[in-house]
């Protein structure tokens, strides 16, 4: 079943937080919410389940309009940024809960909760304290008892932002397996493009209240509609001639070649899969550089830069910058 | 559901506080038999040598016996907030002051100073005088008796502050190269300066309203508390009563705001387990 | 050089063993009269040479001189325990929940009972109805509105603790109404502070020795007023023994009390992202 949203607005006050909002999520993909704080993401993802009323617009889960439906009644599955796991109860407890309150029998209870736990790949888990789990852990309990009483779509608010870069990383590959194997369609909130990138089929970046771009996330960051948007992916360096590139689009230019830009270089910093060289342009304009090899680069000198060229293109044709304008 | 539950709040502080403190106020502006309200009663204790010197003797005693009591109790607090040996057993018996009332509290200062006390027996074992026959029923053994209920919940409210404090700071000062005596005045008294003033404050105004230790054995000294119960229920001096009570009151109030004005927040209610004796 | 070291090391064997006594002063001053009296209440005569003896007569009288006395301290100790602690945990889901002026007012008048000296309230009490001097419903009123504030604040600190607002609405996201919610959800948290409350208050108003003072009558009175009673009248081993009586009384609740206060709640916080590191909410 699909889950649409047709023209959402949200004001708090005078504030309007999200402007006309037109959305649509289908089962089996995973979609990711991105824009900075402020930009009415979470609002949204509230909004889906109930938790915010809407100032205008409707939610359509198949074609069924559920926005006057109360939290209770519209069965969707919720991840909160800090799992919310009910403290008195194990992870059966909290995993068979929604099952509970829908009256379902003990047996069934067990059953399903086990086949849930199975699926997050937390065999067992269930006589467990909350206490005693990881982050890892208790973020999959949260998945599993959101999924328990198979819900229309899976919300998740953060889910990877309190932890720290290592465990980041290695839950990132975690749970990207794990929503690859739903089929109700997900929709998760990040301010984290990387996150974005990762987890998600399709990225819709959120600016001010209103959608900028949404599609796949190497359209969106090689293909941004504008300079806001691509900024919003990442650093963007300006060029003369009205372009914008990205740092990894730079390479030195040899002494016989023609130079795009030669930049004033203030700073060259080492990130093990490649060297940061950040610096000025003529115009004063900051310019950011991801080389492969940064030898003869040295604070205060300047350096010659061109397009690079991609592995498959001829030698001649540099690579085109993400924006033209 | 919510108007039920605050009406019955309502009603209850209204009829349990609200109406016996508005009659204590009515009480201490009338006369009996007088109709109409006067302030004679405030004038009548506040002129009288005998109660403002009972006032300003049990303010002068409390206050030191206060301030004896959180100095004595920081050496406890500090080990109970580090985790000394036997912190767990030190702070439970500073906490279960509590459930002592003050009449309590009388009796082991009887038992501990009186006549066949601890300190008469020991010294009749070790030095076969009597000189500290009937020491209890002096200033001196009541404020001991005053001191062993204000350190242990002094100790409590001190012990609480040191907990919070930032152990990175201390280690950042040592670092820096303090030594003990400097790590404690530079660093640490400064940054506890405020909550044992509240601490000292907190417990003058649990003294203040004490009752039950004087009561007991408070024979040199007059303890306004014990005068309020004597006019009281002792001579029916029902507005004489009253208006010692709402001086009191007013005294017990104020010092409360400068405790609170010293140390916001948590504590403020933590503080005071049972202040009444 | 060693001498040195040698009056280095003793200054600081000295100044240690001098902050060891120090620190234990105050529980000192609590425990070794009680042992004294402890031995006292049993003992056959007790002068100025000290308790000798073991008898149980002491004990016998105190009961008989106090007893009834013991009865109805225990008994109005649980009523108040009982009504304070019912009138505390909805005042507490108030006082957690609202942020309006509701909150702000309720907030200052329920610490009040903790500023106003207890005399004041029981002087009030009888001013306001003295219809009931004499009876035991002044007691318990009195008893109940001093004690209110200490039965509140374990539930407000659990209430706090708890982030009500985030276990409300995942259950809700989970499709619980609020009958479930608040059987499920929110009743199995408050159990624990609930019965803090309630012994927190048994406690108080078996040791209270301020309004009962006023309060007591002929028919009622509670046991502090007995205890004062036993030492103006009575023989000191006599009085000695109604203290024992009290901390008899007193001890099973004193030690539940620890017992619960110690014992870390189970992750009393939803909010926890991550593990909690040990320490249990310092609920004392």
């Amino acid at each position: 079943m699909d889950v649409t949203l047709e023209g959402l607005t949200k004001r708090f006050g005078i504030q309007e937080v999200l402007r006309d909002v037109d959305l649509q999520f289908i089962g089996g993909e995973v979609t990711a919410l991105l824009g900075p704080s402020g930009s009415g993401k979470t609002t949204l993802l509230n909004m889906i389940a109930g938790l915010v009323a809407p100032s205008k617009g409707r939610v359509l889960m198949g074609s069924r309009d559920v926005t006057a439906l109360p939290i209770e009644a519209r069965n969707v599955g919720y991840v909160f940024q800090s799992h919310a796991l009910f403290p008195h109860l194990d992870v059966a407890g909290n995993v068979g809960f929604a099952l509970r309150v829908r009256g379902v029998g003990r047996r069934e209870r067990r059953r399903r909760t086990e086949e849930m736990l199975s699926f997050v790949d937390l065999p067992g888990f269930g006589v467990r304290a909350i206490e005693t789990l990881s982050g890892g852990q208790r973020q999959r309990v949260a998945i599993a008892r959101a999924l328990a009483a198979e819900p229309a779509i899976l919300l998740l608010d953060e889910p990877l932002s309190a932890l720290d870069p290592e465990l980041r990383a290695r839950l990132r590959q975690e749970l990207r397996a794990l929503l690859e194997r739903l089929r109700v369609p997900t929709v998760l909130v990040t301010h984290d493009r990387d996150d974005a990138f990762i987890l998600a089929d399709r990225v819709v970046l959120l600016h001010q209240g209103s959608i900028l771009q949404q599609g796949a996330p190497e359209k969106v960051y090689r293909h941004p509609v504008s300079e806001e948007a691509a900024r919003l992916l990442g650093a963007a360096n300006r060029l003369p001639g009205n372009k914008l590139c990205r740092p990894e689009d730079l390479a030195i230019a040899a002494a016989g070649e023609q130079a795009l830009v030669t930049m004033q270089v203030e700073r060259v910093l080492f990130l093990g899969a490649h060297w940061r060289v950040t610096g000025r342009a003529p115009d004063g304009s900051p310019i950011i550089a991801d080389l492969a090899d940064a030898q003869g680069c040295a604070p205060g000198e300047a350096l010659r830069l061109r397009l690079r060229v991609s592995p498959g293109q001829a030698a001649d044709q540099p690579r085109v910058p993400i924006l033209q304008f | 559901m919510r108007i039920a539950i605050l009406a019955i709040l309502a009603a209850t502080l209204g009829l349990g506080l609200g109406l016996p403190v508005v009659f204590v106020l009515a009480a201490s502006l009338h006369i009996d038999g007088q109709p109409g309200l006067t302030l004679e009663n405030y004038a009548d204790v506040l002129s009288s040598g005998y109660f403002m010197g009972a006032f300003g003797a049990t303010l002068l005693f409390c206050s030191v016996t206060a301030a004896a009591g959180t100095l004595l109790a920081l050496p406890c607090a500090w080990w109970i907030a580090r985790g000394r040996t036997g912190a767990r057993l030190l702070r439970v018996l500073c906490q279960v002051n509590f459930a002592f009332s003050g009449v309590v509290y009388g009796m082991l200062v009887v038992t501990l100073l009186g006549n066949a006390g601890v300190l008469a027996l020991a010294e009749a074992w070790l030095l076969g005088t009597d000189a500290t026959r009937g020491y209890v029923y002096t200033t001196g053994g009541l404020a001991i008796g005053y001191l062993g209920f204000q350190s242990p919940r002094a100790a409590i409210l001190i012990a609480q502050a040191v907990e919070r404090l930032d152990p990175q700071v201390l280690a950042a000062a040592r670092v820096l190269g303090a030594t003990s005596r400097q790590l404690a005045f530079l660093v640490l008294l400064p940054q506890l300066a405020r909550p044992v003033a509240a601490t000292f404050l907190a417990v003058a105004t649990m003294s203040m309203a004490s009752f039950g230790t004087a009561l007991l054995i408070a024979r040199s000294i007059e303890i306004f508390p014990v005068l309020i119960f004597r006019e009281f229920i002792g001579f029916g001096e029902i507005g004489r009563a009253a208006a010692m009570g709402v001086l009191l009151a007013v005294c017990c109030i104020a010092l409360e705001m400068a405790a609170r004005r010293l140390a916001p927040g948590a504590d403020a209610s933590v503080a005071r387990m049972e202040r009444n004796r | 050089m060693i001498l040195h070291r040698a009056r280095q090391v003793a200054t600081d064997a000295v100044s240690r063993c001098l902050e060891a006594v120090l620190a234990w002063i105050p529980a000192l001053l609590l425990v070794a009269p009680l042992l004294l009296l402890a031995i006292g209440a049993f003992s056959e005569t007790w002068d100025s040479r000290g308790p000798r003896g073991a008898t149980l007569a002491s004990i016998e009288m105190a009961w008989r001189f106090a007893g009834r006395s013991a009865a109805f301290s225990l008994w109005i100790a649980a009523l108040s325990a009982a009504m304070a602690t019912l009138l505390a945990v909805p005042a507490a889901f108030l006082l957690v929940r609202e942020a309006s002026w509701v909150a702000s007012l309720l907030r200052p008048a329920l610490s009040l009972p903790v500023v106003l000296p207890n005399l004041l309230l029981a002087m009030g009490l009888m001013l306001a109805f003295p219809a009931l001097q004499g009876g035991w419903l002044l007691l318990l009123a009195a008893y109940v509105i001093q004690c209110l504030p200490y039965a509140l604040w374990p539930m407000v600190t659990a209430l706090m603790l708890l982030d009500l607002q985030t276990l409300e609405s995942a259950g809700r996201v989970l499709g619980a109404d609020a009958r479930q919610r608040f059987l499920w959800l929110v009743l199995p948290n408050i159990a624990r502070p609930a019965a803090v409350s309630a012994v927190t208050v048994f406690i108080l108003v078996l040791a209270e020795s301020s309004s009962s003072f006023f309060l007591a009558s002929g028919a009622y009175q509670p046991f502090g007023v007995a205890l004062y009673n036993a030492f103006q009248d009575l023989d000191l081993r006599i009085a000695a023994a109604t203290t024992m009586l009290l901390l008899g009384m007193l001890s099973p609740a004193v030690v539940l009390l620890e017992l619960w206060l110690s014992t870390p709640r189970r992750a009393a916080s939803t909010r926890a992202a991550t593990p909690m590191r040990g320490a249990a909410a310092r609920v004392s």
